[in-house]
């Protein structure tokens, strides 16, 4: 994991992408995935990326992890320019990817032994993250043996073990069905209030987009590009009854606007 | 997938029932022994003889359980050099492939001038008939990894050996599995095989002396043996799996 000095301490967590761009070849001539992104997440801050499929949601995603390399423009992550897999993030994607040999805590474990950290003072933590996402007693099952649900918790927790200042998330709850998900979403923030990550979560949920975060980043397709991004002004915690609250019904019409759903 | 006393039950009686029409049959038509000798014919060959029966299906299974094992080592390890280098996998690949075209029966009196009439000419071809499913399965579980798994993998910085240790290889174990299943009974085809083109000993040999001879219960207690000797295989294959992948009877169990 990268050290900071002193002085960037104030960058910690925090994420600046500057005009941004990526282009794809293919068989018909280069497609462009993203177009000129620009945005910034503050420490700790909770922020979604919402937009139809196709709109390079997940490209932007993975150039901020240093899995890809953008064509032009350029991420600093904590003040340090990204140009290859940040081990300094934490993961999470649509399908929860567990390594179905291994147990739920021993796949929560994955990163500490493959990042060579020590690995008792970690089981504490492994356990303290599993006690928080309510996954303590199947620590010692089989992913498997667990629900979909269950096994995208225990993801996030494999994603958050190493500590990271990072943890982006790609459609993590876009695999599960309604009433899983609106579950999932409490669940996220309950988790994320305890441990206050800087987030960056892409969904094409309008919905989960607004009612999970600070602020909400619009996109439109081909090429990508941002068309608003947009303040959430509700409270936290976010309850059931957030949903009611005429600033959510607002703010989610206002972005369906943006994104051209007429209908709403 | 249960086994349930009827299961058992079932399958029981069916072979019992066999075994009654086949005895029946030949007391009915009198069927001369050399043709189609009765069970109980069979039968009373192998007790009266199981010294015999004994020591030539040890000498067959050891040629097919040193050939089977030696097939997955150098499976395995096909696989892994095909998988890491491109170079490698562009020399060999294609010449396995030949190979394995290549039907082993015309092979094996090829062996035989090589490794001689002993076991090791035997051993050998228990190996080149059986490894060619563990190498292509084997391939096909190291590259059969989520990409997001890779990404992770990425992410930590895991390396080379991680990934292969913590992710390929344990991915790959249920697809050996399946063609170690499929090689063990291709061993006994390649140890008998060899039998059968020279040598003095084992079961293939057996049945050759029999044919000779017109001893034709001595061939059914031979093939019998033979069909026991493949059936242990892949049930210590089948243990094997059971005792590796611990995890692989919750797969079936959840959707």
């Amino acid at each position: 994991m990268e050290t900071s000095a002193p002085g960037e301490e104030r960058h910690r967590g925090t994420i600046e992408v500057r005009s941004l761009s990526k282009v794809y070849p293919s068989q018909d001539g280069p497609v462009q995935a993203l177009s000129e992104v620009s945005f910034a997440v503050a420490d700790a801050e909770f922020v979604t990326i919402v937009g139809h499929s196709g709109c390079g949601k997940s490209t932007l995603l993975r150039i901020i992890a240093g899995l890809l390399l953008p064509s032009s423009g350029s991420v600093t992550v904590r003040g340090r320019g990204v140009s290859g897999p940040l081990s300094d993030v934490g993961m999470v994607f649509q399908r929860p990817v567990l390594l179905k040999w291994r147990t739920i805590f021993d796949n929560v474990m994955l990163p500490i032994e493959m990042l060579h950290l020590p690995r008792q003072e970690n089981r504490e933590r492994a356990l303290d993250l599993l006690k928080l996402a309510g996954l303590v007693d199947f620590r010692h099952h089989y992913p498997a043996q667990l629900s979909g649900g269950m096994q995208q918790r225990a993801a996030i927790c494999r994603a958050l073990i190493h500590d990271p200042s990072l943890l982006l998330m790609d459609e993590p709850f876009g695999a599960l069905d309604l009433m899983t998900r609106e579950e999932m979403n409490f669940e996220l923030l309950r988790i994320w209030s305890q441990r206050r990550k800087t987030t960056l979560l892409v969904t094409h949920s309008i919905s989960e987009a607004v009612f999970l975060a600070d602020r909400v980043i619009v996109m439109t397709p081909r090429p990508g590009m941002i068309a608003d991004i947009i303040d959430v002004k509700l409270p936290r915690p976010r309850m059931p009854e957030t949903k009611l609250d005429p600033r959510f019904t607002e703010c989610v019409r206002m972005i369906g606007r943006k994104i051209g759903l007429l209908y709403i | 997938m249960g086994i349930s006393k009827t299961d058992i039950g079932t399958t029981t009686i069916s072979i019992i029932a066999t075994l009654a029409v086949w005895e029946l049959l030949t007391r009915i038509f009198h069927i001369p022994g050399f043709i189609l000798p009765a069970p109980s014919a069979i039968f009373i060959e192998a007790v009266t003889r199981y010294p015999l029966y004994l020591y030539h299906s040890w000498i067959t299974f050891y040629e097919m359980v040193v050939g089977f094992l030696l097939a997955a080592a150098v499976g395995v390890f096909l696989a892994v050099v095909i998988v890491y280098s491109r170079i490698i996998r562009n020399m060999i690949y294609p010449q396995i492939v030949v190979l394995q075209i290549v039907p082993k029966v015309a092979i094996a009196p090829l062996l035989l001038i090589w490794a001689g009439y002993g076991l090791t000419s035997k051993v050998l071809l228990a190996l080149l008939v059986s490894f060619f499913p563990i190498v292509v399965n084997m391939v096909t579980g190291l590259v059969a990894i989520e990409e997001e798994l890779l990404d992770l993998c990425r992410i930590l910085h895991s390396g080379r050996w991680q990934e292969f240790s913590k992710v390929r290889l344990p991915n790959a174990l249920p697809y050996l599995f399946s063609s170690l299943k499929v090689a063990s009974t291709l061993s006994v085809i390649g140890a008998v095989i060899g039998e059968f083109v020279g040598g003095n000993e084992g079961l293939g040999h057996l049945i050759i002396i029999a044919n000779t001879e017109l001893r034709t219960s001595m061939s059914f207690v031979s093939l019998f043996s033979l069909s026991i000797l493949g059936f242990l295989l892949y049930g210590l294959v089948i243990l094997a799996e059971r005792v590796c992948m611990p995890w692989e009877r919750w797969q079936s169990a959840s959707g």
